[in-house]
């Protein structure tokens, strides 16, 4: 049992200067902004012994008399500093034409030197066409038409406020870095490196040029909102895999670099329709966007590959890279087999899975991966959906996405594993009959690698939140509302996991991996930042009533 | 003329209060790169971290003893599971097994080095001597069973670091020019306080440089080498063989270099020796089994009896067998062999086995002892060079000297131990130097070290280590020449680092 307070103290300084003045038909204002905000955490924590004879002893107290149950006392703090300084000028003529410029210096106190504080500038410029003497459209009445170039920075590395340095793993208990030496094996204390800091990192910048119109037609029944951009992303902080020659005795060691150059390109889109006459009023929404990215560098030295994916120069990120399983083999595929055709060191027999020799060199092994998917979403949208009759309110929410390969981790592992169930529409030939691999004890068999027979469709519609109201009209009381609420009521998926939802690591994000298996000395075998957001989406029933006197 | 001042106040006010936060922070948590190796002090705990990572459970702590044991023939494993293709020469999953063995031996490398590269602040020759003997042990034992083909350290590794796959040679002149510089630097074992027993000595440093020497069959070079420390008088035999695997709480003269491990540690210790969770016959009484024994022992151990007329003593403490007079978790031989799940292999390893550790286990109900293997309760020191080993190498080196002669005594030293009649008296053909010397010297090394890993060894010195010599070990029917002399570098590695190659069992 672990007992952990956690406190973090925000303290934030803001000033600001601000300007207007407007003559005739021109509007000008100016803006001048500090801010300074320090963050400053203190985690303390108190572990107890978690062990089963503990429990049973009562130990789990504090006043344990046994001393093996001293609960262990840690603490941390951290302290975070982020400065800005930003300067905004705009400049309007007669609700027609629009211009801004800013510019921005932002400082953060994870990065050294030279990199520490950064410029950001942008401009904006708006023509709003509906104000135009000329335009005389009835059923227009807000027409504007948008274009910007800006820059943004991103310090990726606050989850870590002193990423700079590496940390030096001493002295604590059995766990540090203490060996025994003399007769009786007595602890010295130890210390030596654990992980790797960078103090090279610097401010990840967006440079982006933006293109969009806002439009409303028939006295704001519908409205239109529409974005195009494309720029460029320089430096994105990511953890990037370090080899075990690096020392840390660490299989999943990273380290943080501005690592990847990305271009991107993109658009999003909007269209609102709403009655709001007569009994019966409702509004729809929907929304879809799309962004394509494309990488234009990687750290020298870089593979690309992080667990089962790969992130290559002029292709999108973290494309999955396996094997390409295409069925199992046929009595008549093997012996169609050239001589000493292996498939991870053995030679293939009726109901082996069957993959691509990529490289032709008649054995099948890691040198055959290669891109099966794309893990990037070609489109994300949203529906909305509100309306009232009488006394009757209803709202519902859908979302989702389209074009997204994913892989399923857990059931590759379900699957890999003699000593686990198989997924229940997993038909393994056994005798002679079934449509997939036959199941094989060892780990390192062929038919239990990671290959693209566990890519999937990712693409799914969700039902966010769906909710009926009723007002029930009672006099003396101003509002007696009941309603009946419901939060990710279903999803529509072909994604054989159990959420298609998720987001892995910077190199891994189409890898679902909430389940692994350990390898055979108990490690996780397991990429860098793959880490999954387990239990999104939790299915949420309400009943309720809002009572106002 | 008010608004200006306005203006003005509000701009002084501005200015007194802006960066009153410090932009420039130290971690309060813990030492840094940047706040560590600042004194003599530290140089020494970064150096005692390096010994810690020998512990761990990838290097002594309990893989070491996986490797080495099943990818000889004297260890094998009969059981279905994680280490049965393992011990067949099938490393399908170049990762499973060969990952965690690479990154903690390149730990205890980059341990090494932290302290190596600070040489020139602090005038600490003896442990820069320590260092270099743990740069060299981390790369014989990746050399061992990765081959020579593997990465090429040579210092502090950063982040952005990718070093190059080593050539043939390269590691081994490594290892030879680090020790050599570090054996004039180190103190003799005597030199050393009691509580500084299980550091690197001279004489550590001369067995593992002749060891290098020997893998290259350079037995000209190992021979004054093994002289010195013969002659040194720093070391001699225990009065009892067996007790060089229990925990005596001793300083071990025969211990050239041990790795010290703490007994009856709590859950998730880091100091224990697993050793005795994976050594059994059977997934029996706590234990997992995974590394059962071969019949390699048991038929050398039949063959010293037949040749001398008695049994040999050291052959209950190195084997659980059938006949043996004593209990294994308190069980007996036959009850184990019953457990076997190949009824052809019926012994187990005996040495390093905790048999005092698991009759400690005790019932919380009934107080009685369980017999039954826990994990934390490793603990025994594990001899990693040891001084029978040095007298029985010495021998074989005369033999390749021609001095087959003089060799017969440093046998005689070990077998006298046990209780054996004199060597060239029980194998006279030995005694005409040459193969059928080198053919007894082996079978000696099996009497007196099998289970301690050195098999592997030597079978690679002596040519053995090939489907063609290795008829009798059922495991090298699946054995490729040319192919599984070395394991595969592993896949992970090779992705994150495009300048290693593949090796030729990749």
């Amino acid at each position: 049992m672990t007992i952990a307070n956690d406190k973090v103290e925000t303290t934030y300084i803001e000033h600001r200067l601000n300007y207007n003045k407007t003559f005739g038909k021109h509007g000008f204002s100016a803006l001048a902004a500090y801010n300074d905000q320090e963050d400053t955490g203190l985690i303390e924590t108190i572990a107890y012994d978690q062990t089963q004879a503990a429990f049973e002893n009562g130990l789990f107290e504090i006043s344990a008399a046994d001393p093996s149950a001293v609960p262990i006392l840690s603490s941390n703090r951290f302290t975070r500093v982020i400065r800005s300084f930003l300067g905004r000028v705009t400049y309007e003529y007669d609700n027609r034409y629009f211009f801004k410029a800013s510019a921005r210096n932002d400082s953060f106190s994870g990065f050294l030197g030279n990199n520490r504080d950064q410029t950001f500038s942008s401009v904006d410029v708006a023509w709003n066409v509906a104000n135009e003497s000329f335009f005389n459209v009835d059923w227009i009445s807000q027409l504007k038409f948008r274009a910007a170039y800006g820059e943004n920075g991103f310090n990726e590395a606050d989850d870590n406020p002193y990423i700079f340095v590496s940390n030096i793993l001493r002295g604590t208990a059995e766990n540090g870095a203490n060996p025994l030496f003399g007769p009786n094996s007595t602890q010295a204390t130890g210390g030596t490196r654990a992980d790797l800091g960078n103090p090279d990192l610097g401010w990840a910048t967006l440079k982006e040029y933006n293109f969009g119109l806002d439009a409303s037609l028939f006295n704001g029944k519908i409205i239109i909102d529409a974005n195009y951009y494309f720029g460029d992303v320089e430096g994105v902080l990511a953890d990037v895999p370090v080899p075990g020659t690096t020392g840390l005795n660490d299989p999943d060691a990273t380290i943080r670099l501005n690592a990847v150059d990305n271009e991107r390109s993109g658009w999003e889109a909007s269209v609102t329709y709403r009655k709001n006459e007569g009994e019966f009023q409702y509004s729809i929404g929907a929304n879809a966007f799309s962004n394509n990215t494309k990488v234009v560098r990687v750290p020298d030295g870089f593979t690309g590959i992080v667990g089962n994916s790969i992130t290559q120069v002029g292709q999108t990120r973290a494309q999955l890279f396996l094997i390409d399983y295409q069925g199992v083999y046929t009595a008549e595929q093997i012996s169609a087999l050239p001589a000493g055709f292996t498939v991870f060191g053995r030679a293939p027999e009726v109901g082996d899975a069957n993959y691509v020799d990529i490289n032709g060199d008649n054995q099948i092994n890691e040198q055959d991966r290669t891109v099966v998917g794309d893990v990037l979403a070609d489109v994300e949208f949203g529906l909305n959906f509100t309306a009232n009759y009488k006394n009757w309110d209803f709202t519902t929410f859908f979302s989702g996405l389209v074009g997204r390969d994913v892989y399923n981790g857990p059931r590759q592992a379900l699957i890999a594993s003699i000593a686990d169930n198989f997924p229940a529409d997993y038909n393994p030939i056994i005798d002679g009959v079934g449509t997939d691999p036959t199941p094989q004890a060892s780990t390192g068999h062929g038919n239990n690698q990671p290959s693209s027979q566990f890519v999937e469709d990712g693409s799914f519609v969700k039902l966010r939140n769906l909710q009926i109201g009723y007002t029930i009209p009672w006099e003396g009381v101003d509002n007696l509302r009941v309603y009946l609420s419901g939060q990710n009521l279903f999803t529509i998926s072909g994604y054989k996991g159990t959420d298609p939802e998720f987001t892995g690591g910077f190199f891994t994000s189409g890898e679902d991996n909430q389940f692994t298996t350990p390898d055979g000395f108990g490690a996780a075998a397991i990429g860098v930042g793959e880490r999954p957001e387990a239990f999104r989406g939790i299915r949420t029933i309400s009943f309720g009533l809002n009572l106002s006197l | 003329m008010k608004t200006i001042y306005k203006y003005i106040g509000s701009l002084g006010f501005m200015l007194i209060i802006s960066g009153c936060y410090d932009l420039e922070q130290v971690n309060p948590n813990q030492l840094t790169e940047d706040t560590f190796f600042l004194n003599e002090t530290q140089m020494r705990e970064a150096a005692f971290a390096t010994y810690d990572q020998l512990q761990s459970l990838n290097v002594y702590g309990q893989d070491l003893h996986i490797i080495f044991s099943a990818l000889s023939d004297e260890g094998t494993n009969e059981q279905p599971f994680e280490f049965n293709e393992f011990a067949r020469f099938i490393f399908s999953d170049t990762d499973a097994i060969g990952n965690p063995f690479w990154v903690a031996n390149y730990a205890v490398i980059g341990r090494a080095y932290q302290v190596l590269d600070r040489e020139a602040e602090f005038d600490l020759p003896g442990l820069y001597g320590e260092m270099r003997f743990m740069v060299a042990l981390g790369y014989f034992n990746l050399v061992g069973y990765f081959g020579e083909n593997i990465a090429l350290v040579e210092g502090i590794q950063g982040g952005l670091d990718r070093p190059q796959t080593a050539e043939d040679g390269e590691i081994y002149a490594l290892m030879e020019d680090l020790l050599l510089l570090a054996i004039p630097d180190l103190p003799f074992a005597s030199e050393y306080a009691s509580e500084d027993y299980g550091r690197v000595t001279k004489g550590a440093a001369q067995t593992l440089l002749a060891k290098i020497y020997l893998q290259q069959q350079r037995f000209q070079d190992a021979e004054p080498l093994l002289s010195a420390v013969i002659n040194s008088g720093e070391y001699g035999l225990l009065p009892n063989f067996e007790d060089n695997f229990t925990e005596l709480g001793l300083v071990n003269q025969e211990a050239v270099f041990v790795v010290n491990f703490l007994e009856d540690g709590n859950a998730g210790n880091t100091d224990v020796h697993r050793r005795h969770q994976i050594f059994a016959i059977a997934e029996e009484a706590g234990a997992f089994g995974d590394i059962q024994a071969t019949n390699l022992m048991l038929n050398a151990f039949n063959a010293e009896e037949a040749a001398s007329g008695s049994k040999d003593s050291r052959m209950d403490h190195t084997i659980i067998h059938p006949d043996s007079d004593l209990t294994y978790y308190g069980l007996s031989g036959e009850t184990w062999a019953s457990f076997a799940p190949n009824q052809e292999l019926v012994t187990g390893f005996m040495k390093y086995s905790e048999q005092d550790a698991v009759g400690n286990n005790v019932d919380p109900v009934s107080g009685n002892a369980t017999n039954f293997a826990v994990l934390e309760d490793g603990g025994t020191d594990y001899i990693v060079l040891r001084y029978a080993d040095v007298l029985l190498l010495y021998a074989e080196v005369l033999n390749e000297l021609g001095r087959t002669g003089e060799a017969g005594q440093f046998v005689d030293q070990v077998r006298t131990r046990a209780g054996r009649p004199g060597f060239f008296d029980t194998y006279p053909a030995a005694a005409g130097g040459g193969q059928a010397f080198v053919d007894q010297i082996m079978t000696e090394r099996i009497l007196e070290l099998a289970g301690e890993n050195w098999r592997f060894f030597d079978l690679k010195r002596r040519g053995m280590y090939n489907s063609a010599n290795q008829v009798n070990d059922a495991n090298f029917a699946t054995f490729t020449d040319g192919q599984d002399e070395v394991a595969p570098i592993p896949q992970t590695q090779l992705d994150i680092n495009e300048n290693l190659r593949p090796n030729q069992a990749n």
